[in-house]
């Protein structure tokens, strides 16, 4: 067990480090996320809230929906780029080899872009804060929701990580997926049509809990919820890994990179 | 001890190993030749579990497995470019299930092969030139606690020097441990091999002990110009 926490540890250590050392990558970060926030928050985005909720902040849905996202995109993302950018590297091999799971690296690959991330969820927040004038609510159940609804799009980053595997060049999917839960998970506002189907994904139940919260609804149930969709996905996600992983396997498609 | 057993692998209709029988010794060093495209890397990958085969069976002894062994395929890869050359150390050995303190005494014991670890271990890894990144990956891969190392390409961009290095490191890393290595090489087999296996028509073609360098030349040439005339 100790040993498994420091080889998490170490997962996160070194993953951080050679973040910090690719500093322009950073950066550029910073700089997508600020723009693409701002364009929401110039354009009034997330108006139709405020009748919709009655809530006069509707910019604090935005801005905590936003930062939920982007750790929602990361959790998909960043696993999958792993997967593919240590296959080239050929250090992918060392870690199927390790002593731990293999999951259980990449989540702590996983947890280290998310720390990257906090440091862009830190100048959004200014950002919303400082230029557009929106004080954010800092709430314990908020910010369990959105850990709990990134570990569901870990899930997904999962299943996204074993077909990057078996098929190798899964950039433009992960993008449109991106792209798409940006607009269909209540992280700007989204027609009932649409949420009918994207509430499966943990992504739109922590916005609605969001939402709720901060307009003082009850929210347990869809917490509950929260927790269920979640499971699910990670259940799924570390099957749907397994199965491509041993496709490439049998294939020889680990080889071939 | 690993013994593989009548191994098949195809690639659509590419028959690369077909029915492979052999078995690498604990304590010794076992070098695979072939030409290329003989299915060397192929052989390698599915001892180290990367590859799953149509058909046979790979049996481990205890402790020698999949999880315990590490590979360092042929290129200037295998390592984390963005960390230090200490970080890459640390890291591999860790996920092994080492301590810290563990690796660092493995480190200053081999240290002595390759001095210039410890002059370059707060260096990027991306900073150090090709052959001294292959030494990196393969001291990183030695200092873990794996029971089976796997080196393709062995001396690929080592300079004389080094690979004489190498071969001593390879003997005292052997211990209580299956070392298997692919290569070209005749010169670097002949001096490190303890045993010698020649792959080639996706069998092995023949099998024996430490040879000179004359004797495994002429060997090598015997094998495969026998093969070219089939």
């Amino acid at each position: 067990m100790v040993g498994a926490l420091k080889a998490f540890y170490w997962e996160i250590k070194m993953d951080i480090k050679a973040s910090m050392r690719y500093r322009f990558a950073l950066f550029s970060d910073i700089i997508v996320f600020s723009i693409l926030f701002s364009i929401f928050l110039f354009t009034d985005t997330g108006k139709s809230y405020k009748s919709f909720y009655k809530y006069s902040n509707y910019k604090e849905f935005i801005v905590i929906g936003y930062i939920a996202w982007m750790y929602a995109v990361t959790a998909i993302s960043s696993i999958s780029q792993i997967v593919s950018g240590e296959l080239h590297m050929g250090t992918f091999y060392k870690k199927c080899n390790s002593k731990y799971p293999l999951q259980f690296l990449l989540l702590g690959h996983m947890v280290a872009s998310l720390l990257t991330k906090t440091i862009i969820a830190i100048v959004l927040l200014l950002l919303a804060n400082l230029i557009w004038g929106v004080e954010v609510t800092f709430h314990v159940m908020i910010i369990l929701s959105i850990i709990i609804s990134t570990l569901g799009m870990y899930g997904i980053g999962l299943i996204v990580a074993g077909l990057t595997i078996f098929y190798k060049r899964t950039g433009p999917l992960i993008f449109i997926i991106q792209m798409g839960l940006l607009f269909i998970t209540d992280t700007v506002p989204a027609s009932d049509r649409t949420l009918s189907f994207s509430r499966i994904l943990p992504l739109t139940s922590c916005n609605l809990i969001i939402k709720y919260i901060l307009t003082r609804q009850y929210f347990f149930k869809e917490f509950i919820f929260l927790c269920f969709t979640t499971a699910v996905f990670l259940i799924l996600g570390t099957l749907c890994f397994h199965l491509y992983f041993r496709k490439a396997k049998i294939k020889g498609n680990l080889l071939f990179y | 001890m690993i013994n593989i057993v009548d191994i098949t692998k195809r690639f659509g209709d590419n028959n690369v190993l077909c029915g492979i029988n052999c078995s690498f010794e604990k304590d010794k060093v076992t070098s695979i030749m072939a030409p290329n495209g003989s299915g060397k890397t192929t052989l390698l990958s599915i001892i180290s579990g990367f590859l799953i085969p149509n058909k046979g069976s790979i049996n481990f002894s205890e402790k020698c497995n999949p999880i315990n062994t590490s590979v360092i395929f042929s290129g200037e890869k295998n390592l984390y470019m963005k960390n230090t050359v200490q970080e890459n150390i640390l890291y591999f050995g860790i996920i092994q299930g080492m301590k810290k303190d563990e690796i660092l005494k493995k480190v200053r014991i081999y240290e002595q092969y390759f001095p210039f670890i410890n002059k370059v271990k707060n260096k990027l890894a991306e900073s150090l030139s090709y052959g001294q990144k292959r030494l990196l990956a393969i001291f990183s891969a030695i200092v873990t606690n794996a029971k089976c190392i796997i080196i393709d390409e062995v001396s690929e961009g080592l300079d004389m020097e080094y690979v004489s290095l190498v071969s001593s490191m390879l003997h005292r890393a052997a211990e209580d441990r299956v070392i298997i290595l692919a290569s070209h090489d005749c010169d670097f087999v002949s001096e490190v091999s303890d045993k010698i296996l020649f792959l080639g028509n996706g069998k092995i073609l023949k099998e024996c002990d430490k040879l000179n360098l004359e004797e495994l030349k002429k060997l090598y040439k015997t094998i495969y110009n026998l093969n070219s005339e089939d």
